[in-house]
């Protein structure tokens, strides 16, 4: 092993663990229990669920077509018709900032606090 | 036994007969694919869904020290239409093939220009990083969402770590080729 490939591995992981650090920073003060879920289609919002009533939501549109389902607070992706079924792997979400990403059909969920919109006044 | 024929290293004998340079590239695709299936049932999911081990980059890794760049151009696209065929699907193509080529010809010029200075653990290293950019890149692209750029650092730190174990890999295979 070189000197440059030891200045390569500890600089790669330094710096990747110190923005991992940030990020996890960031989601947990911000984070707190969402109450609505966005829904995106190529970054359009197409509907905003809120997540205190459970329900199945589906998405269509012509890439292709996935189902939603609220339970507990939490939102998750039941079904997509995409091979690799990462999305549904993915498991339920509920925290605010957290996103679920359906890449074959071009589907974004993200949880926020409130819906986009809706100020606190009007909250 | 030993014999007092003249010992030529794989790069070599690549370079001057076709006929072993074609056999050894079939091989090495047909590596990259077995390879390429068995990872997919090797769940690494435990931070981010869809995380693999990427370890058919030690066979790109091994190309890129024996074989010309349009051999290993070939080799590459290869094996993202083949995976992609197999087992992906057309959407997974496209990230694929821009992670791997973006990865395939940063690694290409560290080992042609800096081979001195950099070994197979640090390019592969680096090779990992750029196959996550690049896909996450085209992802976000086409999603036209960014925030996919959170997922970032916890898939550098699994790819660098997995590029550390094909550095590794690779430094043994090439060790082990000169003693062929």
């Amino acid at each position: 092993m070189k000197k440059l490939d030891v200045w390569i591995v500890l600089i790669v992981f330094a710096v990747a663990a110190a923005a991992f650090a940030l990020v996890q920073h960031a989601r947990s003060t911000a984070s707190a229990p969402g109450g609505y879920a966005e829904v995106y289609v190529k970054n359009e919002l197409v509907e905003t669920i809120d997540l205190r009533t459970n329900g199945r939501f589906a998405v269509k549109n012509e890439e292709g077509y996935n189902l939603l389902e609220v339970e507990d607070g939490g939102i998750r992706m039941a079904e997509a018709d995409c091979l690799s079924q990462t999305c549904v792997h993915a498991g339920a979400k509920s925290m605010g900032g957290e996103i679920i990403v359906c890449l074959p059909n071009r589907v974004v969920v993200k949880i926020v606090g409130a819906p986009e919109g809706v100020d606190t006044v009007a909250n | 036994m030993r014999t007092d024929r003249p010992r030529f290293s794989i790069a070599q004998k690549a370079q001057t007969s076709g006929t072993y340079r074609i056999a050894l590239l079939g091989i090495f695709l047909a590596v990259i694919l077995a390879v390429g299936l068995f990872e997919r049932m090797i769940p690494l999911d435990f931070a981010v869904p869809g995380v693999r081990l990427g370890l058919s980059n030690v066979v790109i890794l091994l190309s890129i020290y024996w074989f010309r760049f349009r051999d290993i151009l070939i080799l590459v696209i290869l094996k993202c239409v083949l995976l992609a065929a197999m087992a992906g699907g057309m959407s997974s193509f496209l990230y694929s093939i821009c992670g791997s080529l973006l990865s395939f010809v940063v690694m290409w010029l560290l080992v042609t220009r800096l081979k001195d200075r950099i070994g197979p653990i640090g390019t592969s290293v680096i090779g990992a990083v750029c196959h996550i950019a690049g896909q996450l890149l085209v992802a976000s692209l086409v999603i036209e969402n960014m925030q996919l750029f959170l997922f970032m650092p916890i898939l550098v730190l699994i790819s660098a770590a997995s590029g550390v174990l094909v550095g590794v890999l690779v430094k043994l295979s090439l060790a082990a080729a000169t003693r062929l």
